[in-house]
């Protein structure tokens, strides 16, 4: 078997009739917040770079195109910051074109010193057009004592309902480790993804153990990660978990960590929007199918 | 290459969105493009003939294209991309500025002239009827074509390719900053994209400050 991001979605194509019958069944995989217990749906949606357009309407239509598909596929987790450029204004224009759908799970970030942070959530909130986030983060874990007591406090007033800490690219691991210790934030945001395992080691494990809900960026690195395999055959013994090309191959190994709540991939295609969604449906890999996954990524 | 890889994950948008800002400056200026082509065809013209510039009129002009293009283009356009491009435009406003009140001062003026002038001109002439042609040489549409005094970079370009034909002071020293700083910064940007163009961006660069050395006047 041979398959390709760009090139096979026929694949896929069975397996996305099956996810949109499946959604409506309640096929797709959600992961509760540990803090609630709320279900949250295992794909969400990032939207560094692929949402940045600016203010051409042509991309901005095909960003309003993916977001619509994935209101279709149930929604879930729409991630942001004010350091991505026009995205944030990109997904509030087009929340507002498709008429605000619901299974939206609100996400941003706070990406300032704490003396502005109050201004810049006012300003994010009015470019997504919310009046109330379902989660906010601490962006990189810039000022994230005083910003983080800013976000709690707006959880207290009822003004956000999750507060978080985020961090990419593998950096500051022990820095956010000293805050899940001393603070316990509803959420985490790391880098985690079938070659980018450092979190593994004591991040994920504390999440569990703390009742924190971890969000993994990056699951592709940027896309390379399926421009790598591209061409290359995807194992025979990867259809047991339902998996037919890359991308869900490598989406499956990330959900499928127990302490793992949502991946983020980002697209401003609608069909790999579809084949990213699709993961979330089936059986996922056991420990050592993952181990096995991981051990096939590294020797290619 | 693995430094361009680096600087890539810091780029905050994709080349497709990047090079649909010159497309979209094109259409909403159109036919304007023409019309400074061939006012540029005029300039290298006459400078080819041995006719001298006053600054008087050619430096106000030249400001003009750079606060156009630092307003329009980098702040407004490619502001809504990179959040850092706003503040790239201060040093187009800021050379605006600078070439005129040089220009009307009676400060510059612009003739053929040594080995300078053979750089200067050529430099000129890249960057009038070279750089539309990139975007078509990598495949792309001829609406994404960069235009002298419209586009950055070969306003930049054209600006060394000027400031070699003036008399060499402090203070054409000082215009040459904000040229060869964006087209360190565009080339750096576009090799980062894994553009080729970013070569060609470097070697305008190398070319303009070399034409700006005194063992060339």
């Amino acid at each position: 078997m041979r398959a390709t991001r760009r090139t096979v979605l026929a694949g896929a194509g069975a397996a996305l009739a099956a996810p949109a019958l499946g959604a409506a069944a309640g096929g797709a995989l959600s992961k509760p917040v540990p803090a609630t217990g709320e279900p949250v749906p295992a794909v969400g949606l990032g939207s560094w770079i692929t949402f940045n357009v600016g203010n051409d309407p042509l991309l901005r239509a095909e960003c309003r195109a993916v977001m619509a598909a994935f209101f279709g596929e149930g929604g879930g987790m729409i991630d942001s910051s004010p350091m991505y450029g026009s995205s944030q204004a990109v997904i509030g224009d087009a929340l507002a074109k498709l008429g605000r759908p619901a299974g939206l799970f609100s996400t941003d970030k706070v990406w300032t010193r704490a003396a502005d942070a109050r201004a810049q959530i006012a300003e994010t909130a009015r470019r997504w057009g919310v009046a109330r986030f379902d989660l906010l983060q601490v962006h990189n874990l810039i000022d994230w004592e005083r910003n983080f007591d800013i976000l709690e406090a707006m959880k207290e007033a009822g003004a956000l309902r999750y507060s978080g800490v985020t961090t990419s690219h593998g950096r500051r691991h022990g820095e956010l480790e000293d805050v899940m210790r001393r603070r316990r934030p509803d959420f985490v945001q790391l880098t985690y993804n079938i070659v980018d395992r450092e979190a593994e080691r004591r991040l994920l494990p504390l999440a569990r153990e703390r009742g924190i809900a971890v969000i993994c960026n990056r699951p592709f690195r940027r896309g390379r990660l399926p421009d790598r395999l591209e061409g290359r055959p995807v194992p025979d013994w990867a259809s047991e978990i339902g998996v037919s090309t890359w991308p869900q191959f490598l989406l499956k190994f990330i959900l499928s960590h127990p302490a793992v709540t949502t991946a983020i991939p980002a697209t401003r295609r609608v069909d790999h929007l579809r084949e990213n969604k699709s993961a979330a449906f089936g059986p996922m890999p056991d420990a050592a199918l993952r181990r096995r996954m991981a051990a096939h990524v590294r020797d290619l | 290459m693995d430094g361009f890889r680096a600087l890539a994950d810091l780029l905050p948008f994709e080349p497709r969105v990047y090079w649909r800002l010159f497309q979209l400056e094109n259409e909403a200026l159109w036919p304007v493009q023409p019309l400074l082509l061939a006012a540029g065809a005029a300039l290298l013209y006459g400078l080819l003939r041995g006719r001298r510039f006053s600054g008087r009129w050619l430096g106000p002009a030249l400001g003009a294209a750079w606060l156009w293009t630092g307003w329009q283009f980098v702040a407004l356009g490619y502001g809504a991309i990179n959040w850092a491009a706003p503040r790239f435009a201060w040093g187009f406003c800021a050379e605006a500025a600078l070439l005129a009140a040089l220009g009307l001062s009676g400060r510059l003026a612009f003739s053929r002239r040594g080995r300078g002038g053979g750089a200067g001109i050529g430099l000129l002439a890249a960057a009038l009827f070279a750089w539309p042609l990139l975007a078509a040489l990598d495949g792309r549409s001829w609406r994404e074509a960069e235009v002298a005094a419209i586009h950055p970079d070969p306003t930049a370009i054209a600006t060394l390719g000027l400031l070699a034909l003036a008399p060499r002071s402090g203070w054409t020293a000082l215009l040459c900053l904000p040229p060869a700083l964006w087209l360190a910064l565009s080339a750096l940007t576009l090799l980062a994209m894994g553009a080729w163009q970013g070569w060609a961006v470097l070697a305008a660069l190398a070319a303009g400050l070399a034409a700006q050395s005194p063992r060339l006047r």
